[in-house]
């Protein structure tokens, strides 16, 4: 290497060279510093191998073979970190001489590049570790919109007018509007009723703010939807305006199954009640106003209606919640007839003129036959009809049913009690009061009287020697002896509060409330004159030739007397043995002589 | 030169781990101190090999080149790469996008290096589970489509997982 060329060269340039099996041929006096390492040989000579100085040129063989061939003019190697310094090299290959002989080097142009590239680091850095930031923040953000975009609860952001900023697809997908639809729009606008402190335009709601806030919310396709809500506040920085987070749950499937069990435990908790109230309801009255009552209360209806309806088709309404039956649209009222019960022809009538809105029928069936329906009106609104419901009532038609059943049951065996009451208390020959009726008769009058300070009188009737007008005349005649004298004593008292009855054998006896002993008296009288009247042969008689009687009677005062009720019946015994003894054919009351 | 000397590079996005690669190989050690290469910086290893293709031992010595790393803005320099007989093809597995670039990075190589051997690093496996290690490997395998390509390994530079494993085998093919 001349001289020459190294005093062409720039003073930040150096340089060395080599010929084509790579052994150094010349250098720069100032190349040196920047090829020495510490695998490097201890002094640079002619001959060296230039990678052993060089290793950056180990693998470039090829590179170097095309230099020397002239099938490449320069191959460059820049940024070369060579100890503490960046180098640029550039590899050349320079002909010594005469351009035709082969007598080439190539020739590595060394240049100091620390300064270059110290900048290109310091910028490369910063600008390395902004772009490491910005793709942690975009993979921050990517997640963040992975975790909204999956969430299934609907997400929305407002500002601090409560309007719409930003969703999430689950809040298109549960609501059914788009994005564009909802953006900056009043969170408020997808309520369908909003508390009226909380109606202020232009502010958020603050009623959202919290845990667990149930609202109403009207979708797209016009759903009312349940979500509920979990809202908060947030500023981004000290020096913008608040905004709110808001996530709803769409809660619509839950609601509606708590609603269906509430519904269950209604109408379980309505089965149970109606049961027992018509175990109590021991009248068909009773029962059916029980029902109409229950079921109005229950379904929150304008009226409920039980219709009957005879074998041969005519009906009535046997009950009904209305007083008023049926209000016509412009409120007249259409007055329910005197009768209680109305004719299905009013019914039908009267239904042909009302708003009824929605209505249901139930079959109402005894021992399986038809024995009504019941009916429910809506006049002021629509009702859509629930299966539950449906179901409900037929059930509650069902036990109206079988009480209908019992209620029937009831009644022929009250009117058999009563039949069997009242023969217990009639005797059969006269039809009259028996001995135990009277009994029970004369220990209520005798209170009566003692209560209200009246008199009390009664009267014992015997007839007259009839034994012996039984054995002349036969029983079957003593017996119509003793009718003729029951219907005597029951035509008497016919209109009358008196209680008539057979006391045993020819013996009757007479109660009269409110008597005292003048009218007792009369009423003796009339009974010997009617009997009279009836002239009833009795050849056997000794006083008449017709059968008489003797009375004994009594006239309680219980102002005056302290007796009990069975002193009346002795005393009246008395009276009559008077009067047997007088002769019999008359009337003897008692007295304290 | 005495042994064997093959020229490998590193390449790949910045911030892969190349470097760290590199000082864990050669030097044992590890930083997680980032500090951006610029340009190309040589290194020097020594290795054995004891299993070669005629059975005896071998030194071959590694002069690897510490390429600055990939940007937006800033392709590798395919001069840098001329003359390599293998290369390292570094990604990160938090980072889908450098992994994305392997690919390019490889075809890149073998453009400049046709007959050059290729090993694939997806760095810093220790920061994902070795389930989603051993689906990342799954995934970026390009040996089937490109020979070249000896296998893709899951590295940690940090823990040193598969760090030796990766030049022996580079260099070992190399050799071939």
């Amino acid at each position: 290497m001349t001289v020459q060329f190294q005093d062409l060269l720039p003073p930040c340039l150096e340089f060395i060279t080599c010929d084509r099996q790579l052994q150094i041929t010349g250098w720069s006096p100032g190349v040196l510093p920047f090829i020495t390492t510490p695998l490097a040989p201890d002094t640079l000579e002619a001959t060296q191998d230039i990678r052993d100085w060089l290793p950056e040129l180990v693998g470039l063989e090829d590179t170097i073979e095309q230099l020397f061939r002239g099938e490449k003019a320069s191959f460059e190697l820049s940024g070369i970190q060579h100890q503490d310094d960046y180098l640029d090299l550039l590899i050349v290959c320079e002909s010594e001489g005469n351009i035709t002989t082969s007598s080439k080097h190539i020739l590595i142009l060394i240049r100091n590049a620390s300064d270059r590239m110290a900048v290109e680091q310091h910028l490369g850095q910063i600008a390395k570790e902004y772009s490491l930031k910005f793709q942690e923040l975009s993979l921050a953000q990517n997640y963040l919109k992975q975790i909204v975009s999956s969430m299934s609860d609907a997400l929305l952001v407002t500002d601090h007018h409560g309007r719409i900023q930003q969703i999430n697809p689950a809040t298109t997908e549960i609501l059914g509007y788009t994005e564009s639809e909802l953006l900056h729009k009043p969170i408020q606008t997808l309520f369908t009723k909003l508390p009226q402190s909380n109606t202020l335009p232009n502010k958020f709601p603050n009623f959202l703010l919290g845990q667990d806030i149930e609202q109403y919310c009207q979708s797209k396709d016009d759903q009312i939807l349940s979500l509920s809500f979990s809202c908060s506040s947030f500023q981004q920085s000290i020096d913008q305006t608040m905004q709110y987070v808001c996530i709803g749950r769409d809660i619509s499937l839950r609601k509606q199954m708590e609603r269906y069990l509430e519904d269950q435990v209604r109408s379980s908790r309505l089965v149970s009640n109606l049961t027992q109230h018509l175990q109590k309801s021991l009248t068909q009255s009773d029962l059916l106003q029980t029902t109409t009552q229950l079921l109005y209360q229950w379904l929150v209806c304008d009226r409920v209606l039980i219709a009957h309806y005879n074998p041969d088709g005519s009906g009535a309404i046997v009950a009904s919640t209305a007083s008023e039956l049926f209000i016509r649209p412009n409120h007249q009222i259409i007055p329910a007839p005197e009768n209680s019960e109305q004719s299905v022809e009013y019914l039908q009538t009267a239904l042909s003129t009302v708003d009824i809105k929605s209505q249901l029928a139930i079959p109402l069936f005894e021992e399986q036959h038809l024995w009504g329906l019941l009916i429910i009106h809506y006049c002021e609104r629509e009702h859509n009809w629930k299966r539950q419901e449906i179901h409900l009532l037929e059930q509650v038609a069902g036990q109206v049913g079988m009480a209908l059943e019992r209620c029937e049951l009831y009644q022929q065996l009250q009117q058999a009690n009563a039949e069997l009451r009242r023969l217990a208390h009639i005797d059969g020959l006269t039809q009259l009061g028996n001995r135990r009726a009277f009994d029970q008769q004369l220990q209520t009058e005798w209170e009566q009287a003692q209560q209200t300070d009246q008199s009390l009188s009664l009267i014992l009737c015997d007839v007259d020697f009839f034994k012996a007008y039984n054995d002349y005349y036969g029983h079957p005649q003593g017996d119509y002896c003793l009718q003729l004298l029951g219907q005597i004593l029951i035509s008497i008292c016919h209109n009358t509060v008196f209680f008539p009855a057979r006391y045993g054998g020819e013996e009757f006896v007479l109660l009269m409330p409110n008597t005292n002993q003048t009218q007792a008296s009369r009423i003796a009288q009339t009974i010997h004159q009617a009997l009279a009247s009836q002239a009833l042969k009795h050849e056997r008689s000794t006083l008449e030739p017709w059968v008489t009687i003797s009375i004994g009677g009594i006239t309680f005062q219980p102002t005056v007397h302290t007796w009990q009720a069975q002193d009346l019946v002795s005393r009246a015994d008395q009276a009559l043995y008077d009067a047997k003894k007088q002769g019999r054919n008359c009337s003897r009351f008692w007295t304290t002589d | 030169m005495a042994t064997s000397a093959k020229k490998v590079c590193l390449v790949g996005d910045f911030s892969v781990g190349k470097t760290s690669l590199i000082r864990r190989f050669v030097d044992n050690q590890f930083s997680d101190e980032y500090l951006s290469t610029v340009g190309v910086k040589l290194s020097r290893k020594l290795v054995n090999l004891s299993q070669t293709a005629d059975a005896s031992p071998k030194d071959v010595e590694l002069l690897i080149w510490d390429i600055e790393g990939q940007t937006q803005f800033k392709a590798i320099a395919p001069s840098y790469l001329q003359g390599a007989k293998g290369a390292i093809i570094v990604g990160d597995v938090k980072r889908p996008d450098t992994l994305d670039h392997l690919e390019d990075h490889i075809a890149l190589f073998l453009k400049i290096n046709p007959k050059g051997k290729v090993i694939v690093a997806l760095n810093k496996a220790d920061l994902v589970t070795p389930e989603a290690c051993e689906k990342l490997v799954e995934k970026y395998t390009f040996n089937v489509q490109q020979p070249q390509v000896l296998a893709t390994y899951a590295t940690s530079a940090k823990t040193g997982k598969d760090v030796n494993a990766i030049f022996h085998e580079l260099a070992s093919a190399m050799l071939q």
